[in-house]
């Protein structure tokens, strides 16, 4: 990384792109440069001549040589993105801000719940954990989405992740809003993954990605079972530029989700106008 | 500090000789107002430093309003900047703290700032606009300045803040000891500056109140009847001393090269993002964020107010919003008529 101007990017190889969905694309990316993160911190985007925008990687910390990105298509630079082609280039800067704090999760009970591409970021968190399983007690895994189409991963979920239960202290819960005749697991908002969680709530880690609405019920319902205030982390999305705590725009309140966050405690952050945009 | 004395004959003509040494930026006084200007002859003839601030925060030295951030460009030549106000040197603190301070520096400020030399002056007029005592500060710079400027009778007390500013001026018999009669005057002269900012701030109930410890009270309709009269032009923002916010933007091409611009968080894109959601949609939410940014936030972030009480942003509104008159409104938690007299 240049630290001498913040803003120089390291030049990275397109090595595969996956298509997710109609609309979200994971790329497979090769770093000029040895590059590591933190599950849950983010990076910078640039497609030359385009833009730049904020993601989060979704591939495990601990895998080295590639770097995953998933990317829904969006807006300018998004699409930009969307219409590279293996081989191509783009540059990434980061990794920046504050991730999930692994050594807290240690020994606990963590429900991890995501909706549509909020589960990119959970994917790094959940291989993370996976990596070091018997570090903690055990994972309750909640996914949603609008239809079994819209799951991202869907090799990974539904074959997987899915026959790892068997095995290890792990439960996956599979929601959709409009199933379809193959459709085998629960059908509803997310939320409805999080009725009888079946945990200590009151001692346990709860994590939640997704749209600004998703977060906001996911949020209210982890409250009601009773976990406290600062065991549910939240992944906040803001407009952003620099990534360094300079431009002011990601602020939330005082805070920078460029430096504080992306990853805040809902106590940290609960009494912030505009929480849920 | 070191004090000395100089006839305003004697300081331009000290001036004039060291441009060689750099680009030489003055503020001069235009009709109604004081102005930055490259130094020329003439220019000198009308100089009169330690009136009031000018129109132009330091910020625009800087921080230039759109410039080429990578690759890096080349070095800007020296710089020596006469006439900014004690509001301004707080103001730059801000600046200071967020790109010298912290994990990530920003390597084009640095060069700016540290190829710049600042020489301040004090505020013997300070106008109807300004409020600097209320939040902490006074009408002439203590801190933050290589030299400063005092006028008295027919030159000027010179003193040196820093050993780079002792270097500038190096032995130079023109610069004659102060004598405590002198520096009498001058403190006779801020007392009599501080007090008009005082008396003038004090009619607003401000002082004392600043940075806000407690949460706002008001909602949204209360905020509404504040905001009003904001045709959302951004010049609050542009003019503030303390407003850092920029964007970024990418130019075509195959390399990497990107711009940087000032933005303005009352603009309605400012936090839109790529989906056009927005966390503050409504003026609202953005003329109230201002507002915590300067009173709250930046105090919280750096320890320093985001506002230095220079009165730009009340007098360069199209709307003419007072916002000492917000600040009451707010504080007091009684809605008035926030607007002023042309």
């Amino acid at each position: 990384m240049n630290h001498n101007n913040p803003y120089q990017p390291i030049p990275c190889q397109v090595e595969e792109i996956i298509e997710e969905s109609p609309n979200i694309k994971t790329l497979v990316l090769l770093p000029s440069e040895d590059f590591s993160f933190n599950a849950g911190q983010f990076v910078s985007l640039t497609v030359p001549g385009v833009g730049e925008a904020p993601f989060t990687p979704s591939s495990s910390p601990f895998a080295l040589d590639t770097i995953e990105i998933t990317i829904m298509k969006a807006g300018k630079v998004t699409s930009a993105i969307h219409s590279l082609k293996k081989g191509s280039m783009l540059g990434m800067r980061g990794p920046y801000g504050n991730g999930y704090s692994l050594e807290l999760f240690k020994k606990k009970e963590i429900l991890l719940v995501g909706g549509g591409v909020g589960l990119a970021p959970l994917r790094s968190l959940f291989l993370a954990l996976l990596h070091q399983i018997s570090e903690y007690k055990q994972i309750l895994f909640c996914c949603g989405a609008k239809t079994p189409q819209d799951y991202i991963y869907k090799d990974q979920v539904f074959n997987e992740w899915l026959s790892l239960c068997e095995n290890l202290p792990l439960r996956m819960r599979l929601a959709v809003d409009k199933e379809d005749d193959a459709w085998d697991y629960m059908k509803g908002v997310v939320t409805c993954t999080l009725d009888n969680p079946d945990m200590d709530v009151h001692k346990g880690i709860a994590v939640v990605c997704g749209p600004p609405v998703m977060m906001k019920f996911s949020t209210l319902k982890l409250l009601d079972l009773g976990f406290p205030e600062e065991n549910i982390f939240l992944s906040m999305e803001r407009k952003m530029y620099c990534g360094i705590g300079h431009c002011r725009h990601c602020m939330v309140g005082p805070y920078f989700v460029c430096k504080e966050g992306p990853v805040f405690s809902y106590r940290m952050v609960k009494e912030e106008a505009s929480l849920w945009a | 500090m070191e004090t000395f004395y100089v006839t305003c004959g004697n300081w331009n003509e000290f001036l004039l000789a060291k441009a060689e040494e750099g680009e030489i930026f003055l503020s001069l006084p235009q009709q109604d107002h004081f102005e930055y200007f490259p130094l020329s002859e003439n220019f000198l003839e009308k100089a009169c430093f330690g009136v009031v601030r000018p129109a132009e925060p330091l910020k625009f030295f800087f921080f230039p309003f759109s410039q080429r951030i990578l690759p890096s460009q080349n070095p800007s030549s020296f710089r020596i900047l006469v006439g900014a106000a004690a509001c301004d040197l707080e103001g730059l603190k801000v600046f200071d703290h967020v790109f010298s301070e912290g994990e990530y520096s920003d390597p084009d400020y640095l060069l700016r700032r540290n190829s710049a030399l600042l020489i301040s002056s004090d505020c013997s007029s300070p106008n109807r606009f300004c409020f600097c005592t209320a939040v902490g500060g006074k009408p002439y710079p203590t801190n933050g300045f290589d030299m400063n400027l005092s006028a008295i009778d027919e030159g000027y007390i010179v003193e040196i803040g820093t050993d780079r500013g002792r270097r500038f001026l190096g032995k130079d018999s023109r610069f004659l000891p102060s004598s405590p009669e002198m520096l009498a005057e001058r403190e006779k002269k801020r007392a009599r500056a501080t007090l008009y900012v005082t008396e003038n701030s004090q009619t607003f109930h401000i002082e004392d109140k600043i940075p806000l410890e407690k949460r706002i009270s008001f909602t949204a309709k209360e905020w509404q009847s504040l905001w009003s009269y904001c045709v959302q032009c951004g010049s609050c923002t542009f003019s503030c001393p303390t407003c850092v916010c920029f964007l970024l933007e990418d130019y075509s091409g195959e390399k990497f090269v990107k711009v940087r611009t000032w933005d303005s968080c009352l603009l309605p894109g400012y936090a839109a993002m790529a989906s056009g959601v927005s966390p503050r949609p409504l003026l609202t939410d953005r003329f109230k964020n201002r507002f915590m940014c300067k009173y709250s936030y930046m105090p919280q972030n750096f320890g320093h107010s985001g506002c230095t009480g220079c009165g730009r942003c009340i007098e360069g509104c199209a709307g003419k919003i007072d916002k000492r008159k917000v600040l009451q409104s707010v504080l007091t938690e009684t809605l008035l008529d926030v607007r002023y007299e042309s």
